[in-house]
């Protein structure tokens, strides 16, 4: 960017397939893609990718940012066609559709496809699942908060800018069950600065050990992430993690969604009918 | 921008040790023994003032808070060693719980209004790096704007080591911890009556913004038996120190080996004071 603003990416996976980087192990490609593209599995990722993840994306305060969405390029055409459908309005989404590959090495080179190589200023890279979401002033805050530490980021390669205040959330026929939480390094909140010209992004680092390897700014503004539990969450998959309790939004508790994350409880309810 | 670090000696708090005491008189029977003050002494030698003395921005104040009834040998023997570094204060307070008691020596020490001011902790057998004030406010320098709307700030340094201290030398281990005390300062603009002390290390990051960085390792903490927490400390992992961690305690802590082994030696001879 020539404007002297620092550019934000933001990544999802949504059902990418790759070797590596899940922690289900599944025996082959096929097997994995089986695992993905599953009816039941495909139309919960959908209600929340539509109901949880998007929303806040499409009302962001701050608009000037690119949302890569990889996808793999077995994706079923239906639902492919699906995910387009969905955010056709939404001129910050691009879907990058990708051979099933290793995990890291793919998130670099999909990082690199849209980031601005001409810019002096660090990228502001920020990762989410197909299940998580964002404020709607997340963008906002992650570049002025860049901004502000603009010296800081020039002597440094990679920082960390961890928003450590949000919700675990997750919806239901009924609407949405969901609590408060502060966690240091979750990555729904977690972004980013990368150096211009630096070979790594936000998907190349193992995000709970991140303040190993670079410096990590924890930033406790409330509201700032969700984090959805579902049936299918892959890091909650393990034997022994029992499902969080969380209890109903109350009335107050939607119209806060709705203001900090603009999500509907109602269009929530809306997309089981 | 003030830089004050603080740092309590056998210092009789009420509350606020694991061990509990009824009476003051008690706790100071037990805080004064002479064995436990002697493996303090050489832990504080070995450790804390050598890495204080050494700090490449000099331009700080070091408080170190005792009792009021420190007994004079160890009182006069705590002001010869401290007397060569011009940053420490040797401050004698009256019982009181150890944070209020520390709060209210920061708040003292920076007048009133308080400037804007970096303040951190450090115990008094830890050490720090030696250019931890020149790093805290380098840092606090380049994330000056973004302090401008929530004015208090963490800085953290995350790694370190964990180390034993013998008459045979050092064994030691890397660690990493984000919200220890150590290695860790709080930024406080000019006017703010709240301290380092109001604050649990844990929950710093809850309530402010924390920068932590993982280079370069800031800080030692060592495990012994006289350790507050000792209950807790499992001392696996260490091991004695090869050359080049020799290397790192002496470059970055001031902190030599031959020193340490000379101070712990000493220790178990009979000396004049224990």
């Amino acid at each position: 960017m020539s404007d002297g603003k620092m550019q934000v990416i933001g990544l999802v996976r949504f059902s990418y397939p790759a070797h590596g980087g899940f922690q289900i192990e599944h025996e082959s490609p096929q097997e994995r893609a089986a695992f993905l593209y599953d009816p039941v599995r495909m139309e919960e990722r959908f209600a929340t990718f539509a109901g949880l993840t998007l929303p806040p994306l499409c009302a962001q305060t701050d608009p000037d940012f690119t949302l890569a969405i990889v996808v793999g390029d077995a994706m079923p055409e239906p639902l492919l066609q699906r995910l387009l459908d969905l955010v056709e309005d939404m001129p910050q989404a691009v879907i990058i559709p990708r051979a099933p590959g290793r995990h890291r090495q793919v998130m670099r080179e999909v990082i690199n496809q849209v980031r601005d190589d001409t810019s002096s200023l660090p990228s502001l890279q920020f990762r989410m699942d197909d299940d998580d979401a964002v404020s709607v002033h997340f963008v906002e805050r992650l570049r002025h908060h860049a901004t502000a530490l603009a010296p800081f980021l020039a002597q440094n390669r990679y920082v960390g800018l961890d928003f450590n205040q949000g919700h675990i959330a997750r919806i239901t026929p009924r609407g949405i069950r969901a609590k408060p939480t502060i966690e240091t390094l979750w990555t729904p909140g977690l972004g980013m600065a990368v150096a211009p010209g630096a070979s790594r992004g936000i998907m190349n680092f193992s995000h709970a050990k991140l303040a190993r390897v670079m410096p990590v700014v924890t930033l406790p503004e409330p509201d700032m992430f969700i984090r959805g539990h579902n049936e299918f969450n892959d890091s909650r998959q393990k034997d022994g993690v029992k499902p969080v309790r969380l209890p109903p939004l109350d009335a107050e508790g939607e119209a806060h969604f709705m203001q900090h994350f603009n999500i509907s409880a109602d269009a929530i309810r809306a997309l089981y009918r | 921008m003030r830089v004050i670090g603080i740092c309590r000696f056998s210092y009789p708090a009420l509350g606020g040790f694991k061990r509990m005491h009824d009476t003051v008189a008690e706790r100071e029977a037990y805080l004064y023994e002479p064995t436990r003050m002697n493996l303090r002494f050489a832990h504080f030698e070995a450790l804390t003032l050598p890495s204080i003395a050494a700090q490449t921005d000099r331009d700080f104040t070091f408080l170190v808070i005792i009792g009021q009834n420190m007994p004079k040998p160890f009182l006069d023997r705590l002001h010869d060693i401290c007397a060569p570094i011009p940053q420490i204060k040797i401050v004698e307070w009256e019982p009181m719980k150890h944070r209020l008691a520390l709060q209210l020596a920061i708040q003292a020490e920076l007048g009133d209004p308080a400037p804007e001011s970096l303040q951190f902790r450090l115990d008094d057998d830890d050490a720090v790096g030696v250019d931890f004030v020149q790093q805290i406010r380098l840092i606090a320098r380049r994330s000056e704007r973004l302090r401008r709307r929530e004015p208090r700030m963490v800085i953290k340094f995350n790694t370190g080591y964990s180390a034993t201290l013998t008459k045979d030398g050092i064994m030691c281990e890397e660690v990493i911890s984000s919200f220890w005390a150590c290695g860790l300062a709080v930024y406080f603009a000019a006017g703010d009556r709240r301290t380092i002390m109001n604050y649990g290390h844990h929950k710093l990051h809850h309530e402010m913004p924390a920068l932590v960085t993982p280079r370069p390792p800031m800080y030692i903490r060592a495990k012994h038996a006289d350790n507050d927490s000792a209950a807790k400390f499992i001392p696996k992992g260490l091991a004695p120190m090869n050359e080049d961690q020799r290397r790192v305690f002496k470059h970055r802590f001031n902190v030599e080996e031959d020193a340490v082994k000379a101070l712990f030696a000493a220790l178990d001879a009979p000396r004049g004071t224990g």
